[in-house]
């Protein structure tokens, strides 16, 4: 009997403690993803790594669709009559701190390219690899970190500037910088950029060979010199400007219309341009978040933008745009070709869509005398898109145009006295408009002549582009009351603007989560 | 068999005390009547070899060897007296001449009893009939009844009429009459018959035994926290979820619920614990299961709720919100027992919220616009061509309708001695009280057997489920502002239900006629379909070997996988503005999810004098696993086949799947010591290793200590009389949670973060998320003191209780800043600790007069809860309307306080700075008085969490009828009321009645702002406006049935038992809340008093049957 127990209590102690004691069961390797320490080993990871640098570029926040938005609604070329209060806000400049929606969006895709250019930049240097190829790769890294940077100091003022990977818990808390240290910041990114990069990638040697949409010198000095620009440095600013143009790879394209279509992308005018496409990847909407393999890489400008009945209308041209356009006739007695690039209005014979402009408004006289956007709509490429309405839109967003340099260096010029020098530069971007000779139409402008004639040329030109609320911000306008009137005459969302409201307000999550942050007046 | 009757009796029947002393011998004969017992073969032949033993012992052998029964007094037998014994395959005749010889002890051999007798006794063996009948209270003839006499073996069961009878040679016998359900009564037979009975249905008293982790105690022995269900009262609630069942059932627990069919059940065990999923860990049959929703209510024998340290402990690792305890139905030896229970009952809904009608809503929005200086829509300008005056849409009318509810339930069940088994087939069905698909049903098995050979016990149970969910299908490509009943409530009046002229049939918002975002949800419904199908097969078994006497080693092995698909597919349609969809979609997730687990037990039981130990040890070791996969299609085509292979544009398509798993490796221990069940210990030790923990982190020990003296045993005590029952206990333990996702301790490249240069794909792989290398467990630390008092021979019983329970080291996502740039912006890590205390009482009570009887259970408990430590910089968390920050309650309700209305300019210049103000807009407190209204203006309140919630239930029957109610409720909470927030915004939705009153130069006394599109003035912004008072009262449920008399069954044939009733659920709610139910799912813990429109519960008219064959 008593051996037969003991044989049960072996055989227990076996069954018992056998099961447990394989401590390996409870190393659970995630099957899914590869762990970050084992990252950054060769140029692959590199160049993966600064892709997704990249990636930052074309979700919900950045230029997938609230960027431009941001941008443009502001302007006084651009108003916006939507529903949601994220959009209907920005131009009135009634947005609130309660709903971070739009503009905390916005803030939160720049910090995350950031982080991701950070990563490269942090690790890439100590990657065994070919010495140019890395040294593109941390020049693309600067040049993108600069972008989210000039953004950010842009719309928000005083931001963190963080330029490393947090190493631990305390590295989350960047403490908030003045305006002016966030310019230096965005300053030192694109100079550190410009020795980095080439001047095209045709012909270099490696997997970025011959790729389209990855930054380039050119890109950096142009907007180093719009950075300066921006911050009154004209003489620094049109040393970059004068740079570019003297790359000598940079031309107009005959067709305005060439800058805002799927078409002619990545053409000879343009210097940087975010790549949109209904091709690559996969059929999802990649609004934001962790990504995955699901997301397309489209974007959504053009349906929020779109025209009544073909898209949200969320933004629309003001009438006054319009009307600036018809100041001038061409050459040879014509509208300005590039108002039919830019605005769908209700002219004799408008089509849009595949549809005449003039029926399907019929029934809607406040329509049928409405403007709508065109440019970058998708409104006129046949049949195959009779609306915006499924989402997706693979129209790049030319961010740098070589027609931006010349101007803004025409800009400097003037600033810099040199306002006879400012002409050429001008009429280059007048001429494809088929514009007479400004030194006829105009001669002997005063400096301040000067610059009321490039505000015009400016909004015909940028119309839609971003660039209307940058401008008459660093002009100064907002301070000035007759220019502030005038604003509000031609696009009535002034009415509510308030000084210190040019800044967005800063997303309360970050003042809550940033101690020490501070809101910007007014909010 | 020794009739060694102990003092007790003779104090109870001094009677039978006198008989004993008058008669020398006491002797009793037994001509045993039952069949079972005169079926029994005897071996005539016994071998026998002892030597200087005593007789007992021998006789005790015989006993064993031959089968009879012996009957002798102890004073017969010569006590010191040793004998020796040598025989070998001879008559029992023959062994009792061997064993008495040269004893004067004589032995007489009836049937199956040998009677040994002094050898010059004279008296004769008299033998004695007894007879009569049991019935049950009600006068009913019980059949089944074990009648007994007392001290012996021998016994017999009335017959179907409730008759017995047995013979006795004992004039004075005690016979016992027990039977399952009923107390069990003793009575003296005094020579007359017939000795008819009585019996009295069971009171649950503390002899009950408690199903605790890995073992049972008696109710009486509990040193820990452990709320025993009573289970007819929480089955009285029609529903699928074990989880809804509780509510208001059990002091300290906590529990939320919507209508929506198979929606999601919110359950909570003395407050919140963890940041994450606070629901508690349900063990049914021994085995931790997830979604315990899966399996049929009606199955369930008992429930356990496990609430303080000591109780739990030995679930350690997962035990920190509570445990839950429940076994099925098992089967009883016997014959074939069928049982049936069904239900059927209609929803409705029990409430509507007053929304403007059209003319309202155009005067609203018409005023709003104006207000903003826009035109007035042409759809709601009566000058345009467009004015619509022809539709008047009443969105709750079209959308509520009655649904269906069902239940029918099948159990088997009988055995054998030696195995017994249950077998549950059910099925539930409830229908959606709001138009479209929802709905759930339900097909279960559960199957479970039980036996024992020899020292060997074992038993095993298989369960399996399918489950089909339609959901209130939501677009997938839409945003649906505020939800799906929301969207119900907001959507305008001048748009039409149906309209032919729109792709897919369904009425919708034109963008230039009404201006207006709104979701046609009945259209959404119908036309988006989604669905979740679920199959679970879940199987345990268990052996138990006694190895040698009170040791025994058990080991229990489950597997339980669940097979999951979530489908949904949405056409083309137009449902107007916004809500336009130019492409197909179709989504189709399927994955499956199992559960291993091994277990090994060792248990020893040891009795020294008065005391008792029971110890026992353990390991434990669980394997989880995941896998699921995703296809999604998004093509201009129709998906019309459903297929993904019936697609022809690779491009259109998309996949992802996910792998998941993780191990949890444990050994536990518990030692109970009983003296005199008086004084009882209790220690319980749990190590826990998972690998959701990097190695340095990886274990955990939680351990507690409880103690309970139960006063009334103590002989120095003297208790006043009415006190029956009187027992202090206490305990504090360590208790752990590491519920949450795997590998979050690592950071990881997500290979997703692609770009295009040109239209080519350039794969992009970065670390996007950040996390934390030193996450480890979550520990609950819980202290626990009650006092358990029963009264009136414990009709009375009475539970008080106070817990302090202190949660630290809580995982969770605190928010970093943006500025980090990681997505999501958050940090999982080991940050927060919360505490909750609270005061927990219960008493159940019965009374019974003549005929009639009644019962009241009833419950309540004070729950507070304080954040010790959120973190980091402990940054306070902000939800909906909500702010959770150190020294405040998880989730107290946040806002701005309003102050009337700005009547005019010189109102506004002299108020506060108030960006985008006019006339007419919402005035707000300047709370810090820096003369700006800014976000730093926000204040408390008020709490989410009730100070009190109690429930009652009363049953009571009388004859044949039986009647009963449930209340359930709260008091002193306060909610976040969204749905009326977005019903007063004064935008293009449509809009609650009291904004009628809105501003205006002409209309200033009233405290509604004007509507204004664009609120630029944040009239709409969260503020005291949108809070209420969240206390209710509900009637939950009300039942009366009729029991057919026992006589009119048998008549039958068929039926043994059979009860019809008519019940109600969610009858009646006492309540100021605007909303359409203050019993409302949110996220239960940051937000957890926002009410964003969840779906209301329904009231529901019910009949139901329970028959017994």
């Amino acid at each position: 009997m008593k051996t037969f127990n003991i044989k049960y209590v072996v055989f227990v102690a076996v069954m018992a403690f056998g099961t447990v004691g394989c401590n390996k069961q409870l190393n659970q390797v995630n099957p899914n993803q590869q762990t970050a320490s084992t990252f950054w080993q060769t140029s692959s990871d590199a160049i993966a790594g600064l892709n997704a640098a990249y990636g930052s570029l074309i979700i919900d926040g950045s230029y997938m669709r609230f960027t431009p938005a941001m941008l443009d609604i502001r302007g006084d070329d651009v108003r916006s009559n939507s529903p949601w209060t994220a959009l209907y806000n920005i131009g009135r400049f009634a947005l609130g701190t309660a709903d971070g929606s739009g503009y905390g969006w916005a803030f939160g895709a720049y910090y995350e390219g950031i982080s991701r250019c950070n990563q490269v930049l942090d690790h890439v240097p100590s990657i065994e690899m070919d010495a140019n190829l890395k040294n593109r790769i941390l020049g693309q890294a600067y040049f993108l970190r600069g972008l989210y940077f000039f953004h950010l100091v842009n719309f928000f003022g005083r931001v963190a500037l963080p330029v490393h990977s947090p190493t631990s818990q305390s590295d989350f808390f960047v403490r908030q910088s003045s305006e002016a240290d966030g310019w230096q910041q965005v300053i030192n990114d694109f100079s550190a950029a410009i020795p980095l990069l080439p001047v095209t990638y045709v012909g270099v040697s490696g997997p970025d060979n011959g790729q389209l949409g990855r930054a380039t010198k050119g890109a950096a000095m142009a907007y180093l010199g719009k950075t300066l620009l921006f911050n009154k440095r004209f003489q620094e600013a049109s040393v970059q400007f004068k740079a570019v143009i003297n790359l000598g790879v940079y031309s107009l394209v005959p067709n305005y219309r060439d800058n805002f279509t799927e078409s002619n992308e990545n053409n000879s005018e343009s210097i940087f341009e975010v790549q949109f496409s209904r091709d690559a990847g996969g059929t999802d909407l990649g609004w934001g978040g962790a990504p995955t393999s699901t997301w397309g890489r489209t974007s959504a400008r053009a349906i929020t933008f779109a025209p009544r009945s073909f898209g949200w209308t969320d933004v629309q041209p003001t009438v006054s745009a319009l009307n600036e356009f018809m100041i001038e006739k061409t050459t040879t007695g014509g509208t300005d070709p590039r108002l039919d690039a830019t605005i769908y209005y209700n002219k004799p014979g408008e089509m849009l869509y595949g549809q005449y402009f003039a029926q399907v408004y019929a029934n809607n006289p406040a329509d049928l005398n409405d403007v709508f956007c065109r440019k970058y709509e998708n409104g006129d490429i046949g049949s195959s898109r009779p609306n915006e309405f499924d989402w997706r839109s693979g129209i790049n967003e030319r961010l740098m145009r070589y027609a931006d340099v010349l101007l803004m260096y025409a800009e400097c010029l003037n600033e810099l006295g040199q306002t006879a020098q400012a002409y050429p530069y001008i009429q280059m971007v007048r001429l494809r408009a088929s514009l007479p000779d400004l030194a006829t139409t105009k001669p002997g402008m005063t400096q301040a002549q000067m610059r009321d004639q490039l505000a015009h040329e400016r909004l015909l030109e940028f119309c839609l582009e971003g660039h209307r609320f940058d401008d008459i911000r660093r002009w100064g306008w907002l301070q000035d009351p007759v220019k502030l009137a005038l604003l509000k005459t031609r696009d009535p969302e002034f009415n509510t603007y308030q000084p210190g409201r040019e800044y967005f307000p800063i997303p309360q999550s970050e003042i809550d989560n940033n101690p020490g942050f501070a809101q910007n007046p007014t909010y | 068999m020794n009739l060694n009757f102990k003092g007790g009796m003779l104090r109870a029947h001094p009677s039978f005390y006198k008989y004993l002393l008058t008669m020398k011998l006491t002797v009793v004969l037994i001509i045993a009547t039952l069949l079972h017992v005169s079926a029994k073969t005897f071996s005539q032949h016994i071998t026998l070899r002892e030597k200087n033993t005593s007789i007992k012992k021998v006789l005790v052998e015989i006993e064993k060897q031959s089968g009879y029964h012996f009957l002798y007094d102890n004073l017969d037998l010569p006590k010191s007296e040793k004998i020796n014994i040598d025989v070998n395959n001879v008559s029992v005749e023959e062994a009792l001449n061997q064993c008495l010889k040269n004893q004067s002890i004589d032995y007489k051999i009836f049937e199956q009893t040998i009677v040994l007798r002094k050898a010059n006794d004279v008296r004769e063996v008299k033998v004695a009939k007894i007879s009569g009948t049991v019935r049950d209270d009600d006068g009913q003839p019980l059949p089944g009844v074990t009648v007994k006499i007392k001290g012996t073996t021998q016994g017999t069961q009335t017959d179907i009429n409730g008759n017995y009878s047995l013979e006795s040679a004992d004039e004075n016998a005690i016979l016992v009459f027990s039977f399952v359900g009923y107390q069990t009564q003793e009575i003296v037979f005094d020579g007359k018959n017939p000795i008819n009975v009585k019996l009295t249905p069971e009171v649950r008293s503390l002899a009950d035994v408690v199903v605790v982790g890995y073992g049972s105690v008696k109710k009486k022995d509990l040193t820990g926290s452990v709320a025993v269900v009573n289970i007819e009262n929480a089955k009285k609630t029609a529903t699928y979820d074990v989880a809804k069942m509780l509510q208001g059932q059990v002091a300290g627990v906590s529990v939320q619920g919507s209508g929506e069919p198979g929606g999601y059940v919110q359950i909570k065990i003395r407050g919140i614990a963890t940041f994450g999923n606070n629901s508690p860990l349900f063990v049914i049959d021994g085995v931790p299961v997830d979604a315990p929703f899966d399996f049929s209510t009606d199955d369930i024998e008992t429930i356990q709720v496990l609430k303080d340290a000591s109780a739990a402990a030995i679930y350690g690792s997962r035990a920190a919100t509570g445990v839950v305890i429940i076994t099925t139905k098992k089967g009883t030896a016997g014959p074939l027992k069928i049982n049936a229970n069904s239900y059927y009952g209609f929803q409705n809904m029990p409430k509507r919220i007053d929304v403007t009608d059209r003319i309202g809503y155009q005067k609203i929005t018409s005023a709003a616009e104006l207000n903003a200086g826009l035109s007035i829509a042409p759809g709601n300008n009566p000058a345009s061509p467009q004015y619509i005056s022809n539709v008047n849409t009443d969105w709750q009318k079209e959308m509520f309708r009655t649904g269906k509810i069902q239940d029918h339930n099948l159990n088997f069940s009988g055995g054998s001695e030696t195995v017994t088994y249950n077998v549950g087939l059910g099925y539930f069905d409830q229908t959606s009280t709001l138009s479209g698909p929802a709905s759930y049903n339900r097909y279960t098995y559960n199957g479970t057997f039980q036996g024992k050979k020899g020292r060997f016990s074992f038993g095993g149970k298989t369960a399996y489920t399918q489950s089909h969910k339609d959901n209130l299908a939501i677009t997938s490509s839409h945003a649906v502002f505020g939800g799906g009943v929301t969207s119900m409530l907001t959507a305008i009046p001048t748009i039409p239900v149906y309209d032919p002229n729109r792709l897919g049939g369904y009425g919708g918002s034109d963008n230039v006629t009404q201006r207006a975002i709104a979701l046609n949800v009945i259209g959404m419904n119908n036309l988006v379909q989604d669905y979740s199908n679920r199959n679970r097969m879940f199987g345990n078994v268990w052996g138990e070997l006694e190895i040698v006497k009170n040791l025994k080693y058990k080991v229990n092995l489950s597997f339980d996988r669940t097979d999951y698909k979530n489908w949904h597919y949405e056409p083309k349609f137009d449902l107007g503005f916004y809500y336009l969809n130019t492409q197909y979609y179709l989504s189709d997730n399927r994955g499956d999810a199992h559960t291993a687990l091994v277990e090994n037990t060792l248990t020893y039981n040891l009795e020294f004098g008065e005391s008792k130990l029971d110890l026992l040890a353990g390991t434990t070791y669980q394997e989880d696993h995941s896998e699921s996969i995703t296809g999604t299609a998004t093509d201009a085509n129709d998906l019309q086949f459903y297929t993904f292979g019936a697609i022809s544009n690779p491009t259109a398509k998309g996949i992802t799947s996910y792998l998941d798993a993780s191990t949890l490796s444990s050994y536990l221990g518990r030692l109970n010591y009983n003296y005199d069940s008086r004084y009882l210990l209790t220690v319980s030790y749990r190590r826990d290793g998972s690998s959701r923990f990097s190695p340095q982190h990886r274990y955990g020990d939680f351990a507690s200590v409880a103690g309970a003296w139960n006063v009334d045993k103590e002989t120095f005590i003297h208790l006043p009389q009415v006190i029956s029952s009187l027992k202090v206990r206490g305990g504090y333990g360590v208790l752990g949670n590491q519920n949450f996702a795997n590998y979050k301790y690592e950071s990881y490249i997500n290979s997703n973060a692609s770009y295009l240069y040109g239209n080519t794909l350039a794969p992009g792989a970065t670390a996007v998320a950040v996390a934390d290398p030193s996450l480890k467990w979550e520990t609950t630390k819980t202290g626990n003191v009650a006092v358990d008092m029963g009264l009136l021979r414990d009709r009375l019983l009475f539970t008080a209780e106070y817990f302090n329970k202190v949660s630290s080291d809580i995982i969770t996502d605190i928010p970093i800043p943006l500025s980090v740039g990681a997505v999501p912006a958050t940090l999982t890590t080991n940050a927060a600790s919360v505490k909750n205390t609270g005061v927990e009482v219960s008493l159940t009570y019965k009374h019974r007069e003549g005929n009639f009887q009644y019962d009241i259970t009833a419950n309540a408990n004070t729950l507070k809860n304080k954040v010790l430590q959120l973190g980091g910089t402990n940054n306070p968390i902000y939800g909906a309307g909500s702010k959770t920050e150190v020294g405040g309650e998880v989730g107290q309700l946040f806002g701005f306080i309003t102050d009337g209305i700005f009547q005019n300019a010189a109102d506004i210049a002299k108020h506060a700075t108030q960006t985008g103000a006019a006339p007419g807009d919402q005035k707000f407190k300047d709370i810090n008085g820096d003369g700006v209204i800014t976000d730093a203006d926000r204040v408390y309140l008020g709490s989410a969490i009730p100070k009190i919630y109690y429930g009652l239930n009363f049953n009571a029957s009388f004859k044949n009828f039986d009647a009963s109610f449930f209340i359930q409720g709260n008091a002193g909470s306060y909610i976040d009321n969204g749905v009326y927030e977005a019903l007063t915004g004064g935008q293009y939705s449509n809009h609650s009645v009291d904004e009628l009153n809105y501003w205006t130069p002409t209309n200033t006394n009233t405290d509604i702002p004007r509507p204004i599109i664009g609120d630029p003035n944040g009239n709409n912004r969260f503020s005291n406006r949108f809070v209420e008072s969240g206390s209710y009262l509900k009637l939950q449920n009300a039942q009366i049935g009729y029991t057919f008399p026992k006589k009119v069954l048998q008549r039958s044939h068929v039926f043994s038992n059979l009860r019809i009733y008519l019940a109600g659920q969610n009858i009646l709610t006492l309540s100021g809340y605007r909303g359409y139910d203050p019993d409302f799912i949110s996220d239960g813990l940051f937000s957890r008093g926002f009410d964003y429109g969840s779906f209301p519960n329904p009231r529901t008219i019910m009949m139901g049957l329970q028959v017994g064959l």
